[in-house]
């Protein structure tokens, strides 16, 4: 029997996020959010773990309310229970005070032996979330986790392997481990939809809203106040400009484009 | 932590090893360190972990470091995120520098906010630049939202003020024999790791990894699977070149993953961009836009690619391709 | 004698009697038959007359479909004509007999009586004839379609039994010294032919027994009626119709939602989750396997066979099982389907074998998420199938140089542009011809640009929740915009706002854009000024063809261009990729190369379509032949945009 929590993310869809440069912010509104790609993957491994050495898997996110679709959703792809992680103090958290926020729910739900995370987000594209939430319970982590070979619930050892450039690591870790794992390493099943159906009209059974008091957060390590880093201001890229000499296929198009090659001194 | 942010001082970058091979990466980092150093006017140090690095130590000063703290015990003789937090945390309680940095490779990304946490400190991930505030703070630049806005991060009460960049964004520096620093080794009590490694299967290089190329012929969905050799053809028409895809064909297990060039794949900066068959969805934008001069090849006139080119070629691939390589041929 | 009918003419009183034994056994079994059958369908008798009501009026369709095939259809017409007519027959034979002889009358008297037996002994020969073409394809043809068992053609024998034993007994009848001299019994010629040659015969010897065993055939065949395949005869007046066109939810959303219950059962689950109309359609099947020579996927794989689907099912149902129904089908004949719809259409008792298909796949989606794409959690997350982000599409339409709706302004055409239209390269330049052509016609149009599916893909494949959030969230966008008519591309699209969401309250005026052409076209406001000399096969997308009778109008269009030589394909097949056959990769052989090899028997210059999954079926296909470049595919509006010059 394993006790699983996945730890997911409710982020807007990158591609559709537009910049105000007069105001200096992301333009968000209109903008549906979704569960972050990789924590798809995440859950994909909880379920399939689950499947394998029996079990419960715990969702659990660090949002506002709009994250419960997300949240239900995981239930229908076949989570035992999602947990809402809300409140306003938790607002301008960077990744440690996120972390902190996530390692005490964690620790709130009691017993877990593999925390599993996605690698980075499509928004902020971290990373740090698997390392310092493992470093905050005090408990081995592996990120770019590729696949569990095998675990030994009696021994308490999990054997998985990650991928680094130039090579993949077999790794050997004790129980509790957190790990986090890329978009693309399995297929994340189809949500159930009876089962969506099932975790709104059964929200109860299904799904719990904790606040920072639910677990005993330190107000001082949460929200905007625990963040040591901070975001001064945000400008629009800079792009690189582009000549957009653009031409209908021809012999002459081709030789203008190796005169080019060649001005540009890639030959 | 309770030291308070004075007591910090000096600008440290961790060089990271492998099996004795220093990380081009971390080189690129100690580059950007010593000017960072310079501006704040304080030392540079660089800090190593290993086994049996004798050797390599005095790397780091030829390329800018003024002093270099290393750790060499067997029990670090192969990354283990473990052991190396455990070193790295202690060597900065000890040596207190007031900015950090990491090259954002595999490990390092694995290592670096483990670290900070240990810590209790910030970290902000892949910046693609740094600066110094008037306040002597660090101000850490990054491309957040699939690298259509940049971010200005600092760091102001916690130290170190850590970061980490990924490779190839910033410049290799200049190694210059000629300098000389100091080097000290430091011994570090080792907690034996709940993680080990059981085995490390070296992947065989049949090609240049992508984001080692300097010239990508990348291919999308506009292409039959058929036709992929095409692209492979026009490869070999370029030195120090690979092929590299977009997203969907990775979905579809048509390509590997290591090939994936965009927001959920990989950033590459290669001088030389060829977009084959690819439409030029942002998410594919995010991850070739810093390449130096982009080519596309599209059979829609309208494709967002060719907004993102330096120059664009409308019409079939099947016809195009193949001419493009005779006319290279030719060419030389 | 008198120029009348004999009743019970040479018939002793035992035999008479023997009759009605005979008669109350068959009545009984077959009283006894149709209890247990009601009971196993769960008919709820209250619903039969509305039933009964809506069939009645199909009989002379179903008819017409099966003349559709010239051999069996002849030979179905001569048996029931010829049935029919002997029925008529009995009846006022029976009516003389029993009630006006009582009251001294007569009705079957002189010519008319002579009519009345000349009559007769032609639908007697008709049915005969019938029968015996019947037998003659059992047994020596035997089409591969045809579910042929022994127990088949005894039954053919039973009917050819009771049509010969009736002529033999009207020869004997003839035959005896009453009758055979008779000039008047040349009007029954075929009984007069058998008499001729039963002349000399003790015929009141013989006859009783010959009496006997033809009463004795009837009772065997009455009962037959309820437990042999002649069951399609009672049932087709009994069987609800389920149209293509009415696909009912298993829930609604809003009031799943509201009252907070999941008290339904969804799909195929079980066949107690079936209507008892649906239970009674699997017995109503004579497996002649029209339906499977129509299907596509059968043709490309033999994988899906419709006629299986409802032969095992009916099987299931006999054998008691209520219960598990999944084991019935397996899970690749559930996904080959395409959902084109031709069994239904083409099924001469109008039964709908898809609907099973669309049932098991809402069990092993909707209650299990068992989808074998991606797509539909494309749709789920993205709003679209492709998976691509929304702005991609708002990117692209920014070089359409369209009209966007605009809250409180009325438009004439809101033109739904779709997911292909949106994100699919060949469709995107579809829609660039249509909105030209609408530009240049001066029809004011406008389109919205925040929409996302029309969620058609999630209820073929099965997924009711995702298509009623879908649907709702649509309802909500169309209220913002006022506008005539709803103009679609897709005939999918089309047909989902058209036929699956009024069910849910949302009632637009929905046009293809075909219609929209026709219309034009017809009230002259389209001038064509180029010719377009070339050869053109129009291949009929399924969903406007078989699910909305939509097949005039876009030849209409076509036939408007001079020069134009409109050529059809033999027969209509399905391109493929309906019902998620685009998003499913197809195993061996596809069926978008069969299709594409039906329409170039035509030999066509250019293949014209109206879909942009045909289109992108045919396109692929052609790739696949390697006859790309050598044939064009178009859609109708794109042939119409180069006529115009």
């Amino acid at each position: 029997m394993l006790n699983m929590v996945v730890g997911i993310k409710w982020v807007p869809d990158t591609a559709d996020v537009r910049f105000d440069p007069v105001r200096g912010t992301l333009i968000r509104e209109g903008v549906e959010s979704i569960i972050n790609p990789p924590d798809l993957n995440a859950i994909e491994l909880a379920l399939s773990l689950k499947e394998k050495y029996g079990g419960r898997v715990y969702v659990i996110s660090m949002a506002p309310p709009a994250a419960l679709k997300g949240l239900k959703m995981a239930v229908a792809m076949g989570a035992d229970k999602a947990i809402l992680l809300t409140d306003r103090r938790f607002a301008g958290a960077d990744t440690l005070a996120t972390s902190y926020a996530l390692a005490a729910a964690i620790k709130k739900v009691g017993s877990y032996d593999i925390v599993i995370f996605g690698e980075e987000t499509i928004d902020s594209a971290t990373g740090h979330i698997g390392p310092e939430v493992g470093e905050m319970l005090g408990v081995p982590h592996v990120s770019y986790v590729k696949s569990v070979l095998n675990v030994d619930v009696a021994s308490r050892v999990v054997e998985l392997e990650r991928e680094v450039e130039d090579g993949v690591e077999v790794l050997r870790s004790k129980l509790p481990v957190v790990i986090s794992v890329g978009v693309g390493i399995n297929s994340p099943r189809y949500p159930i939809p009876i089962r969506r159906l099932r975790a709104e009209v059964e929200a109860d059974k299904y799904v719990e809203t904790w606040s920072a008091d639910t677990v005993g957060a330190d107000s001082n390590r949460i929200g905007l106040q625990g963040s040591p880093t901070r975001v001064v201001k945000i400008i629009a890229a800079p792009m690189i400009e582009r000549r957009r000499e653009v031409h209908q296929h021809s012999r002459e198009a081709l030789s203008l484009l190796v005169r080019r090659l060649k001005e540009w001194e890639v030959l | 932590m309770s030291s308070s942010t004075a007591e910090f001082s000096g600008v440290g970058v961790f060089i990271e090893q492998r099996a004795g091979a220093i990380q081009e990466a971390s080189l690129q980092l100690l580059g950007e360190g010593r000017k960072l150093a310079d501006k704040l006017g304080v030392k540079l140090t660089a800090f190593m972990v290993g086994h049996r690095i004798e050797g390599i130590v005095y790397e780091p000063i030829y390329y800018g470091a003024d002093r270099v703290i290393y750790v060499d015990n067997e029990a670090c003789s192969h990354y283990n995120v473990e052991v190396y937090t455990q070193v790295l945390a202690e060597l900065l309680m000890k040596y207190k520098p007031e900015i950090f940095l990491v090259a954002g490779t595999k490990y390092g990304r694995e290592l670096a906010p483990s670290v900070a946490a240990r810590l209790e400190t910030g970290i902000t991930a892949d910046c693609t630049g740094f600066d110094i505030d008037e306040r002597r703070n660090l101000v850490q630049i990054r491309p957040p939202f699939g690298g259509r806005v940049l971010a200005y991060i600092i760091t102001p009460t916690k130290r170190p003020q850590m970061a980490t960049a990924r490779p190839n964004v910033f410049p290799t520096p200049p190694r210059d024999e000629g300098r000389r620093g100091e080097v000290i080794c430091e011994e570090v009590s080792l907690v034996k790791p709940k993680l080990e490694l059981v085995e490390f299967r070296k992947a065989a290089l049949e090609e240049l990894p992508i984001e080692k190329a300097e010239v990508i012929i990348s291919i999308g969905r506009g292409l039959d699977k058929s036709d992929y050799r095409l692209a492979y053809e026009l490869c070999r028409a370029f030195a120090n070149s690979s092929v590299g895809c977009s997203r969907p064909l990775v979905d579809q297990g048509l390509m590997p993953r290591s090939k994936q060039v965009g927001q959920t794949g990989k950033s590459v900066r290669p001088k030389l961009y060829i977009a084959i068959g690819i439409s030029g969805a942002v998410q594919h934008i995010a991850g070739m836009k810093d390449s130096r001069y982009v080519v596309a090849i599209n059979k829609d006139p309208n494709a967002e690619i060719f907004k993102f080119c330096d120059f664009g070629i409308v019409g079939d691939y099947r016809e195009v391709i193949p001419q493009l390589i005779e006319a290279l041929k030719g060419g030389r | 004698m008198a120029v009348q009918r004999e009743h019970l003419f040479m018939v002793p009183g035992w035999d008479v009697s023997l009759h009605y034994v005979l008669m109350a056994l068959a009545l009984a079994l077959t009283l006894y038959g149709v209890y247990r059958r009601f009971s196993m369908y769960g008919v709820k008798l209250i619903d039969l007359p509305s039933t009964l009501r809506g069939r009645l009026g199909l009989a002379l369709r179903s008819e017409a479909r099966l003349l559709r095939e010239r051999y069996g259809g002849l030979m179905h017409t001569l048996m029931v004509a010829g049935l029919i007519a002997l029925f008529v027959g009995t009846i006022l034979v029976g009516l003389e007999h029993d009630l006006l002889m009582k009251v001294g009358q007569r009705i079957l008297v002189g010519d008319a009586y002579l009519a009345f037996e000349f009559a007769l002994d032609l639908a007697g020969l008709l049915f005969v004839v019938g029968v015996l073409m019947a037998i003659v394809r059992r047994v020596f043809f035997k089409p591969d379609r045809l579910e042929n068992r022994g127990e088949d053609v005894a039954i053919l024998l039973l009917l050819l039994y009771g049509g010969l034993s009736g002529f033999v007994m009207e020869g004997l009848r003839l035959a005896s010294p009453a009758f055979s001299h008779q000039p008047w019994i040349t009007a029954s010629f075929v009984g007069y032919a058998f008499s001729r040659a039963l002349l000399g015969l003790s015929v009141e010897d013989v006859y009783p027994y010959v009496w006997a065993s033809h009463s004795l055939a009837m009772a065997i065949a009455i009962p037959l009626l309820v437990y042999s395949k002649l069951r399609h005869f009672p049932l087709f007046f009994l069987c609800p119709t389920y149209s293509l066109r009415e696909l009912k939810a298993p829930f609604n959303l809003d009031e799943v939602l509201r009252g907070r219950k999941l008290d339904f059962k969804v799909g195929l689950e079980s066949l107690d989750a079936l209507s008892w109309g649906l239970r009674l359609s699997l017995d109503a099947c004579v497996k002649c396997g029209r339906c499977q020579d129509a299907c596509p996927a059968y043709r490309a794989n033999k994988v899906l066979s419709p006629r299986e689907v409802v032969r095992r099912l009916g099987g299931l149902m006999m054998a008691g099982g209520r219960g598990e129904a999944g084991s019935a089908l397996r899970e690749e004949e559930v996904w080959s389907c395409t959902t084109c719809g031709e069994c239904v259409v083409t099924c001469p008792i109008f039964l709908n074998p898809m609907r099973y298909i669309i049932e098991a796949r809402r069990h092993l989606v909707t209650n299990l998420g068992r989808v074998p794409t991606t797509a539909l959690f494309n749709v789920m997350i993205m709003g679209n199938p492709y998976g691509l982000p929304r702005s991609e599409k708002r990117s692209w339409m920014k070089g359409l140089n369209v009209d966007y709706a605009k809250e409180g302004e009325e438009v004439e055409v809101l033109l739904w542009i779709g997911c292909a239209g949106a994100y699919d390269a060949r469709a995107q330049r579809v829609v660039k011809a249509l909105t030209s052509l609408l530009a240049r016609l001066n029809v004011k149009f406008a389109v919205l640009g925040e929409e996302e599916c029309c969620g058609e893909l999630a209820r073929r494949l099965g997924d009711e929740v995702l298509f009623q959030e879908v649907v709702k969230r649509n309802a909500e966008l169309f209220k913002k915009y006022s506008f005539k008519a709803l103009v679609t591309l897709c005939p999918h699209c089309y047909n989902s706002f058209k036929n699956d969401y009024p069910e849910f309250g949302v009632r637009l005026n929905v046009k293809s854009h075909v219609e929209l052409m026709h219309e034009l076209a017809a009230s002259g406001r389209i001038k064509v000024g180029r010719a377009l000399d070339a050869v053109v096969v129009y291949h009929d997308p399924c969903y406007l063809r078989n699910y909305n009778d939509v097949s005039s109008e876009p030849r209409g269009v076509l036939r408007a261009i001079s020069g134009l030589k409109l050529v059809e394909a033999a027969k209509h097949f399905c391109c493929g990729g309906g019902g998620g056959g685009s998003w499913i990769e197809a195993e061996g052989v596809r069926m978008n190369v069969q299709r594409l090899e039906d329409l170039l028997e035509a030999k066509p210059d250019m293949i014209a379509t109206a879909c942009p999954y045909c289109i992108g079926m045919f396109e692929d296909a052609l790739k696949s032949k390697g006859l790309e470049g050598k044939l064009e595919v178009k859609d109708v509006c794109e042939v119409l945009a180069s006529a115009l010059g």
